[in-house]
């Protein structure tokens, strides 16, 4: 119902109706002018008031469906929710309150005085005066009446049974003599016989009933008073004709006599009053109805018009403002090109001004802070740009320690992968990664908005374990600008000194290595040779006791520095720039050559043999030294410790070697992992176990290791150590699995780049 | 479309009170018609049977004016389409009680002529006498094939007192209209008989 009105509301139809409304209203207001004036002058419209009836019902009805169309318009505005609806509906429900309320009134009353006005017409002495003036009229009459019978009868007693001329003649002469002004004799079947009139114009004579007719004939008089065709009562007269016929026919005299001219007149006028009051009286229900149904029509249409005006003028009124909120529905959206049409000079023209004046402002304010938006993406992208090529790792923090960006050097040199960065809280990033601990030890209590002032820095050296062992980061964080409501944040700056700190360490160690081998070397000959002359010397003359002395020391001495010159031949090994003659060899092989060797030591060596070929490039000789350095490593660890400690030794010492191929993220690395059941390394030592002169052994050089870490470094690989606890637990840096069967102790990993294979090559 | 159709349905609903209501319960009925063609003159002769309803009756004897109107059409039948009007002729009775003589006045507008009756009954009986009433000229009658005639009688509300009519229209104590009586006009030259019950209508030739 509702969508059909609204697609029946054409917009073209929208644009006529109202115009066609207001014809409507004007047509109505004529039919119901006309209307009124039919009542008041019954006959003069004929047909037309039916038309004029039709005609206001078909106005009306388009006035409905207009007044409906609208109300269904408002309702559906209504329930959607469109600007103005409510405003409308508002003003419609006042305006048909303003004007429904007097028109009301008025029609409770102007029905109500019609009613009343109608009724008071009649009354019933009136009604009795109008009968009783009839009843003088008839009574005034009877004198002539009777008299008129009288002659009648007379006049039909004389006459005779003659036929044709002879009963005319005498019918005239008898019409003369008794004032009557027609006589007629009917004979059987009514037939006329004979007719005499004083009116030499009527050619047929007036005939009576049929009724008189039969009553004449059947013996009895009959007289009554019969109007004339112009409204000329006469006096009509039938009587039988009693004289006996031959025929034995029944005649009929029939005889008409006027009223005198005023009698007649009064009558007439009686007759006419009477008439009338009658027919008021019998129509005045219908006049009621009459009535009210012109004024209902009335009423109708002014409801009608009223409702229908209240939507015009409603939307006349709200027009600019549904434009002024479309305007604004457009500015909130985003839209601020939308400019008003100013095309009134009232207070909503006012408005609209002010509207579109504002429109304006925001529109330029906009486009200022377009531009400013696009400046500050410049030199963000600027900045990060800047930033992701940096050498250090660059890490920014808001004031909660959330982390707002970082670029990929910090992520590496933390060794956590790069999404694990994104809007992660330092506390938390500290807790997935145990490796970062240092990290927040020393800046989660540091970086808070209150400790840190912005123009401040932080310094610290971390050392966290990385999958290629332990890592030295010198870190800097700073406090951010911020602005009035909130703190700035931090921004944190890692680099990774590891390298720098173990070049100049080996760099140091070299230099004193060559040194100390330089300035002991230098007297460790003359003291030789002395030691060798003095004994050759004095052996032989000094007595007994004295030449065992002699004997004894020189002895110890040349032993000592011979002992000497090879320590100090190691240490110029050690300094000595590296000398390696990489080629194309089998790790895999090597190894287990050189685990051969140790078949049958005190304790053994368990070799976990790789399941394919480890390809790399390397100096056998060189690895070789390394290997063995390791196990002798591991032996004396173990010796020692089962010497030390008998009591904790639960199982046999053993020494297990498993070189494998490592792949990880399409990356393949050759592995050596070398690992023993005993203590493991003191933690202590764990930071610099590869630096020289760094033992637990009282026998030990404290080269062992370091030239393990000088050979590994010289085959580009790199090389860790760690424990693994009793209960599995190891730290998490990324070294990967191992067997069950190793059991808790030390572990050294070694891992050198694999070597590209022909098969390689060819599937490049 | 359907939309429309049932605005218009709706429209038309409302129509019949506007309309005259038919009135079938035989009030007015034409009985017999005759006609024969005289002086270039067709004539009919028309027989009907009145009764006015106890609503008319009470009308009359309160001062209103009944006027009876009596309608004859000389047709030509088409196939496809409705008939068309050859000639139409009108007549019309005026019925009036006259309280002073407590008669009834019976006038014919077209003979100008005033009747009187004593009873309601014969003055109804005389308006059902109608004689030698000229409906068409009998040349326009000529060269149109064939031709029906059909005759009817009834109450013409729009003559009855204002207030009247509406009442008059839409209730059916007022209703007095008889059915078209179909007659076969009389013509000079062609023979008189039975005209074939085509459309299955009643046709009485006369």
């Amino acid at each position: 119902m509702l969508s059909w009105l609204s697609q029946f509301y054409h917009p073209w139809i929208h644009r006529l109706v109202p115009w066609v409304s207001a014809a409507v209203v004007v047509l109505l207001l004529v039919l119901l002018y006309l209307i009124s004036d039919s009542l008041q002058s019954a006959d003069r419209l004929e047909s037309i008031y039916l038309w004029l009836l039709g005609g206001s019902a078909a106005g009306i009805l388009f006035l409905v469906a207009v007044v409906v169309g609208h109300i269904v318009r408002l309702v559906r505005n209504y329930r959607r929710g469109v600007t103005g609806a409510r405003l409308t509906a508002r003003l419609v429900m006042t305006f048909v309150a303003l004007s429904a309320i007097p028109v009301l009134i008025v029609f409770y009353f102007s029905l109500s005085f019609v009613q009343r006005g109608i009724d008071s017409w009649f009354d019933v002495r009136v009604e009795q005066a109008m009968n009783d003036a009839l009843a003088l009229s008839r009574l005034s009459f009877d004198g002539q009446m009777r008299d008129a019978m009288e002659q009648t009868r007379r006049a039909a007693r004389s006459l005779g049974d003659g036929d044709g001329d002879l009963l005319a003649l005498e019918l005239h002469h008898l019409r003369r003599t008794t004032n009557a002004n027609e006589m007629t004799i009917f004979g059987s079947r009514n037939l006329i016989l004979a007719s005499s009139s004083d009116d030499p114009r009527s050619i047929i004579p007036s005939r009576p009933d049929e009724t008189a007719l039969v009553h004449a004939r059947n013996g009895k008089d009959f007289i009554s008073l019969d109007p004339g065709p112009e409204g000329q009562l006469r006096i009509r007269v039938l009587v039988p004709i009693t004289a006996e016929l031959l025929t034995g026919e029944t005649r009929v005299l029939n005889a008409l006599f006027t009223l005198p001219p005023e009698a007649n007149r009064l009558s007439n006028n009686v007759q006419a009053a009477f008439n009338e009051y009658r027919e008021l009286v019998y129509l005045h229900n219908s006049l009621k109805q009459t009535f009210t149904l012109a004024l209902t029509l009335a009423l109708i249409l002014s409801l009608l018009t009223a409702v229908w005006l209240a939507f015009v003028a409603a939307r006349r009124l709200l027009a600019p403002i549904q434009e002024l909120a479309e305007g604004t529905r457009a500015v909130a959206q985003g839209n601020y090109e939308h400019r008003l049409k100013v095309d009134r000079r009232d207070d909503l023209g006012l408005l609209v001004q002010s509207f579109n004046a504002m429109t304006a402002r925001v529109r330029r304010a906009h486009r200022r802070m377009r531009e400013l938006q696009e400046l500050a993406d410049q030199e963000r992208d600027y900045l990060e740009t800047v930033i992701n090529h940096l050498s250090s790792g660059v890490l920014t923090l808001g004031p909660d320690g959330q982390i707002n960006r970082s670029n990929e050097v910090a992520a590496q040199l933390l060794s956590i992968p790069a999404r694990s960065l994104e809007a992660e809280s330092l506390h938390s990033l500290c807790r997935r990664y145990s490796h970062l601990q240092p990290l927040c030890e020393a800046f989660e209590q540091a970086l808070q908005p209150e400790r840190l002032r912005p123009g401040e820095t932080l310094e610290a050296q971390l050392r966290i374990m990385s999958e290629t062992g332990r890592r030295v980061l010198l870190s800097r964080a700073a406090a951010l600008p911020g602005d009035e409501q909130s703190a700035g944040g931090f921004v944190i700056v890692l680099e990774d000194v590891t390298t720098l700190i173990q070049a100049q360490r080996d760099a140091a160690w070299s230099e004193v290595a060559r040194r100390l081998a330089h300035e002991i070397k230098n007297p460790l000959t003359p003291i030789q040779l002395s030691a060798e002359r003095m004994r050759r010397r004095l052996l032989d003359q000094l007595p007994e006791d004295g030449s065992r002395i002699l004997d004894r020391a020189t002895q110890t001495i040349i032993q000592q520095v011979e002992a000497m010159k090879v320590m100090v031949n190691e240490f110029a090994d050690y300094a000595r720039p590296p000398q390696t003659r990489p080629e194309r060899m089998e790790l895999d092989k090597l190894t287990s050559d050189v685990a051969d060797l140790y078949r049958g030591s005190p304790i053994p060596v368990h070799l976990i043999e790789a399941t394919e070929p480890l390809w790399i490039a390397g100096d056998a000789g060189r690895l070789r030294q390394l290997l063995h350095n390791l196990i002798r490593n591991a032996q004396q660890a173990l010796d020692e410790w089962a010497e030390q400690h008998p009591e904790a030794v639960t199982e046999p010492p053993r020494v297990t070697l498993l070189p494998r191929l490592r792949e990880e993220d399409h990356l393949k690395q050759v592995e050596l992992l070398v690992a023993d059941n005993g203590p493991g390394f003191p933690d202590e030592m764990l930071d610099t176990v590869f630096e020289p002169y760094v033992t637990t052994r009282p026998k030990g050089t404290g080269l062992g290791l370091a030239i393990v870490k000088k050979i590994v470094e010289e085959h580009g690989g790199v090389v860790c150590a760690y424990n693994v606890a009793s209960d599995g637990g190891r730290p998490d840096t990324g070294t990967g699995s191992e067997p069950d069967t190793l059991g808790a102790g030390a572990r050294v990993l070694v891992r050198l780049p694999l070597a590209v294979t022909e098969e390689m090559e060819k599937d490049a | 479309m359907r939309r429309l159709i049932a605005m218009l349905a709706l429209l038309l609903g409302l129509l019949p009170a506007f309309t005259p209501a038919w009135a079938d319960d035989g009030q007015a009925q034409i009985v017999h018609v005759h006609s024969e063609v005289r002086e270039q003159t067709l004539f009919a002769d028309i027989n009907l049977r009145i009764r006015l309803s106890p609503t008319q009756k009470e009308a009359l004897h309160n001062g209103v004016i009944l006027s009876l109107r009596l309608e004859t059409e000389i047709q030509r039948p088409r196939t496809l389409l409705w008939a068309a009007s050859v000639a139409e002729s009108r007549r019309h009775f005026r019925l009036e009680y006259h309280a002073l003589s407590e008669t009834y006045l019976v006038h014919d507008e077209l003979e100008r002529e005033t009747w009187t009756f004593g009873s309601l009954a014969s003055a109804l009986e005389a308006i059902g006498q109608v004689r030698a009433w000229p409906v068409a000229r009998a040349d326009e009658l000529e060269d149109e094939g064939r031709l029906l005639g059909r005759s009817r009688m009834r109450l013409d509300v729009h003559r009855l007192p204002l207030p009247l009519r509406l009442t008059a229209l839409t209730q059916d104590d007022w209703a007095l209209q008889s059915e078209w009586f179909l007659w076969e006009p009389a013509t000079a030259r062609r023979a008189l008989a039975p005209v074939p019950d085509l459309l299955g209508m009643d046709i009485r030739p006369c």
